[in-house]
């Protein structure tokens, strides 16, 4: 798997590297008013998992998603710095392809058995062998710092429902990202969103976004 | 700008490409199904002749239909729920539980506590285990060798228990 995670990454830089210019690196954090003017980013991704994911998903992961973060705050918490906020909600797919040391279902029911022992009769998950399929819905309130005319990053708080194997709803309370935006254009960036920390939010998502 | 798209669309049809040549291996009939090196880990397996398998884990458990085949080894606790003609299999455990199917065979070995809730015509085998306590639901065996407690309920739990002893076979 991380070959395949390597060509994915590689591919990520051949294209930054490729759609960079030049082109003025004006420090714009000061200057407010000094972004692209949107309401909302529209951002489909590539989402990698780099750790075993909460329940019974083990091994990397990867799949397709998207982001819609809506502006709800144009002049952000800090007055002095170029800064917005707004609130995103995401759906992300991500195949888990397993460590190789089991399925790692969930027992559901327990019976009481002779010898004080408790035998499991009832499982969730466990029956496809090390893979797995996750569906992840995240809402998170994005706060956003417009560096510079080609850069903006930004921080990521929220919490999640997660559909384990396609069919268990669980919750995560809190997941965080930190990301930062290549601006190719003003209203079209490269995003990259690193779940931080890793095991609160065990993907990090690469795309374009546009912001209209 | 123009070459974005096509160079975003090639990006992640590699990626999805690679993905795609992972095995998928599943848990059924005529698959190992196998937990091992964890904590805790279930498993599931549908359909007739299952063969599941746990080893240095903290907890198990298998649960499988007819014809099945367990064996699990080396952990704290490991259950196995099974359907009818199960061959299973349950050694250097601390505490070994299993509700097996009529037909079935089930064998406890260097364990501290095997308990079995067996259907009928089963075999059940205890050794070198201080506590082993059968429920047979209509006829079955129990050896016992090296045991402190061994105790068969025929019928049921609720039934009297009969004292198989250290070395003793009991019938139901």
């Amino acid at each position: 798997m991380s070959a395949k995670f390597g060509a994915v990454a590689v591919l990520a830089g051949a294209l930054a590297s490729f759609t960079a210019r030049p082109a003025a690196a004006q420090n714009t954090i000061q200057k407010y008013g000094a972004r692209p003017s949107y309401g909302v980013e529209l951002e489909p991704h590539l989402a990698l998992g780099w750790i075993d994911p909460p329940g019974y998903g083990t091994g990397q992961g990867l799949g397709l998603g998207g982001r819609a973060t809506f502006e709800i705050v144009g002049h952000g918490f800090i007055p002095s710095i170029n800064n917005s906020v707004g609130i995103g909600v995401g759906l992300d797919y991500i195949h888990y392809y397993g460590d190789g040391t089991g399925p790692r279902g969930t027992c559901t029911q327990f019976v009481d058995a002779p010898a004080g022992t408790h035998v499991c009769t009832e499982v969730n998950g466990g029956h496809n062998g090390d893979d797995t399929d996750y569906l992840w819905i995240p809402v998170v309130l994005q706060w956003n710092f417009w560096l510079a005319r080609r850069w903006s990053v930004f921080g990521e708080l929220g919490a999640a429902l997660r559909l384990q194997d396609m069919k268990d709803l669980e919750f995560s309370p809190l997941i965080s990202w930190a990301g930062g935006r290549f601006h190719v254009t003003d209203n079209t960036t490269l995003t990259l969103r690193l779940g931080i920390p890793f095991v609160l939010t065990p993907y990090v998502t690469f795309g374009v976004s546009f912001l209209l | 700008m123009n070459r974005l798209p096509g160079l975003l669309f090639v990006a992640l049809a590699l990626a999805l490409s690679l993905g795609g040549c992972d095995s998928g291996d599943t848990c059924g009939p005529g698959q190992k199904c196998d937990c091992h090196d964890g904590s805790d880990c279930y498993m599931s397996c549908s359909g007739s002749g299952c063969n599941e398998t746990c080893e240095n884990q903290v907890h198990c458990g298998g649960v499988c239909d007819d014809n099945c085949t367990f064996a699990c080894h080396d952990m704290n606790d490991c259950t196995t729920s099974c359907g009818a003609n199960c061959d299973a299999e349950c050694h250097n455990v601390v505490s070994c539980g299993a509700i097996i199917g009529p037909n079935s065979h089930y064998s406890c070995h260097d364990i501290t506590r095997c308990g079995v809730t067996a259907g009928d015509s089963s075999v059940i085998d205890c050794q070198n285990v201080p506590t082993c306590e059968v429920v047979c639901q209509g006829q079955c065996q129990v050896n016992c060798t090296g045991t402190d407690t061994c105790r068969i309920y025929c019928g049921g739990p609720n039934a009297d228990p009969r004292d198989c002893g250290n070395g003793g076979d009991c019938e139901c």
